[in-house]
């Protein structure tokens, strides 16, 4: 396990981006941002702009506290949790070598969207789907499951699913 | 609702501008279901190829003939009007919440772009 400490803040977002499986495109995408930036952010050539630094953390899977530091606060605040109603549902899948496609809907929104069906339909139109591959990990999402975790509180990453032929991501921010 | 659309080739992008609400339509859900095919995406490369090859400017016709839309027509409906009230106000009202993110966004290996915001 890295001593997250002893790093460079490029080299803990290099390290922490690794942990999560992601490439410096993947993360690039999740943060709306050039590969390139994340580049430099990496390479000590350039920092992150301070407004981006909870999506950040939120997209490498830790604090902001670890994010900058290396360790998490010893004493935290309560911070008071968003309501699922003020909820981002974020959805990235991508056929290695073919394309990524970014998907953001509103919690309220994605709700209606599992109810109604209408992700199902949406993923599977006339049989003439995105890949084999892909449509099976969209399928196999228990889209009702989710909502009940969001509405439960939980939040942050949902699913990932990353293997040759297809990295499927959930999470909310 | 804005759709850019970016050719690396040409390394321009162009906009248009749609109605959210045809996203609700009949005609609308069908067409965004056949949007997610792979077969429906080299059709879109292929067709707007042609039209940054010979147009200065890119409109809703450009991309949904009325073929599309008849066609669509003949379909059921995945969800009720009720239904499709329902997801539009929820869409709408929380447009405020999207802070810049793209309500879809594609991005090919060639670099072809395609990006929708609200």
């Amino acid at each position: 396990m890295t001593d997250m400490k002893s790093l460079s803040l490029g080299q803990r977002i290099q390290a922490l981006r690794k942990q999560q499986g992601l490439t410096q495109e993947a993360l690039s995408e999740m943060m709306d941002v050039s590969p390139q930036a994340v580049s430099k952010w990496e390479n000590a050539q350039s920092c992150p702009d301070i407004m981006a630094l909870p999506r950040l953390a939120n997209c490498l899977g830790v604090s902001i506290d670890l994010l900058l530091t290396g360790a998490d606060a010893a004493a935290t605040t309560d911070v008071p949790a968003r309501k699922p109603e003020e909820l981002i549902v974020r959805m990235a899948v991508e056929e290695p070598g073919e394309v990524r496609i970014c998907i953001n809907l509103p919690f309220v929104f994605f709700r209606y969207a599992v109810l109604y069906n209408m992700l199902s339909f949406t993923f599977n139109a006339d049989g003439d789907e995105i890949s084999p591959a892909t449509v099976q990990a969209l399928h196999d999402l228990d889209y009702k499951a989710i909502v009940q975790m969001i509405e439960s509180g939980v939040t942050g990453k949902l699913v990932d699913v990353n293997d040759a032929s297809i990295k499927l991501a959930i999470w909310t921010e | 609702m804005k759709i850019r659309i970016y050719d690396p080739q040409k390394d321009s992008d162009k906009t248009f501008w749609l109605p959210t609400g045809f996203l609700f339509s009949k005609a609308g859900m069908h067409l965004l279901a056949k949007s997610a095919s792979a077969q429906a995406r080299k059709d879109y490369e292929k067709k707007l190829e042609t039209i940054w090859r010979t147009r200065d400017e890119l409109d809703v016709d450009d991309l949904v003939s009325l073929e599309d839309v008849q066609q669509a027509e003949r379909l059921d409906p995945p969800i009720t009007e009720e239904q499709a009230r329902e997801m539009f106000a929820a869409l709408k009202d929380s447009k405020y919440l999207m802070h810049g993110l793209p309500l879809f966004s594609l991005e090919s290996t060639k670099g072809f772009r395609v990006r929708i915001d609200l």
